[in-house]
């Protein structure tokens, strides 16, 4: 009986690990297909189950080069198009807010000659023109920088 | 009533004269008027006036002191060719360069009144371009120096005034 024991308990692991293997085998399967097929697309903000056969706009494409490679283009146009309308709006930002320093600056100095001339209405009043355009330049800077992300330099007035 | 219509718009009409008008001996004077400059038919004449400024800039840039100087002012003796409508960009850029470095020379001051004040002159119009608004601004602080205030003020202001028609045209 003591002998028994041991080999009942063998064939009780044996079958066990069976079963172990063949489930891990039932759920490995999915898994090893989509791994051949080479990368899935997963769709941004799709439901639970990835739709394999669709791109990210929805469209349905197959495997093979041609198809591949016509979305291939598709994305490096688009790409392109992106990118080039955020480096036009970063430029019309850099140079506004260039723009915005000189302007500043020589205010500085126009408004340093005008405390010269406290009682000249001439100079306050070019003071008083120069802050403005100051503030208007800085303001139209800044709202240019916060409408960054989307390129398009924001209008001041 | 009639009259008072007529006497205010004769008032308005005084008014807005008075603001292309020269203002008092003595005070700022900041008018001023300013013209796009059109891109002008690329001639090989252009293209090497163009080609020996950027020239000199960069050499220039390498150079200080009255080496610098002279090389800046060799660029603003080069000949302009005719029909070349962007050499009044590129030599008040030159002349602007060319100010800055009088300027750290002793007495310079003097020397960029005589070379600025013809080429922005309030009678004449401006390029609308920041090489017009440097070479105000180095007007500006060159009067500044020799404390010719009513000229300072007067070529800031007009600085300004072009620096903010560029920053009009971006937002556009």
């Amino acid at each position: 009986m003591s002998e028994l024991r041991p080999t009942v308990a063998r064939r009780s692991m044996a079958r066990t690990l069976q079963l172990s293997l063949a489930v891990v085998a039932i759920v490995a399967m999915p898994a090893c297909r989509t791994g051949a097929t080479g990368a899935t697309t997963v769709t941004p903000g799709g439901g639970d189950e990835p739709d394999i056969g669709a791109d990210p706009d929805g469209r349905q494409e197959s495997d093979n080069v041609g198809d591949l490679k016509a979305r291939l283009d598709r994305l490096r146009i688009q790409h392109e198009s992106m990118s080039s309308s955020n480096a036009t709006g970063f430029a019309v930002c850099e140079d506004l807010c260039e723009l915005s320093t000189n302007i500043c600056s020589v205010k500085d100095k126009l408004c340093e000659l005008a405390d010269k001339h406290p009682a000249d209405d001439s100079y306050q009043a070019l003071c008083r023109e120069a802050k403005q355009e100051c503030h208007e330049a800085t303001e139209s800077c800044v709202k240019c920088a916060q409408n960054g992300s989307d390129g398009a330099p924001a209008r001041s007035e | 009533m009639k009259r008072w219509c007529l006497a205010l718009a004769a008032c308005g009409v005084l008014a807005v004269a008075a603001c292309d008008e020269a203002p008092a001996s003595g005070e700022p004077d900041a008018r001023l008027r300013t013209h796009a400059v059109e891109p002008s038919t690329p001639t090989p004449a252009g293209l090497a006036y163009v080609e020996s400024v950027a020239a000199v800039q960069t050499e220039a840039e390498a150079l200080q002191g009255p080496a610098r100087v002279r090389a800046l002012q060799q660029g603003m003796a080069l000949p302009v060719p005719a029909g070349l409508a962007e050499a009044e960009i590129l030599r008040l850029d030159l002349a602007a360069t060319l100010g800055e470095a009088l300027l750290e020379q002793p007495d310079g001051a003097y020397t960029v009144i005589d070379l600025l004040r013809p080429m922005v002159d309030v009678e004449d119009s401006l390029p609308l371009d920041r090489a017009s608004a440097r070479a105000l601004i180095t007007l500006g602080d060159a009067a500044a120096q020799v404390e010719d205030d009513a000229l300072a003020a007067g070529s800031y202001a007009r600085a300004i005034r072009l620096m903010s028609l560029l920053r009009q045209e971006l937002v556009r």
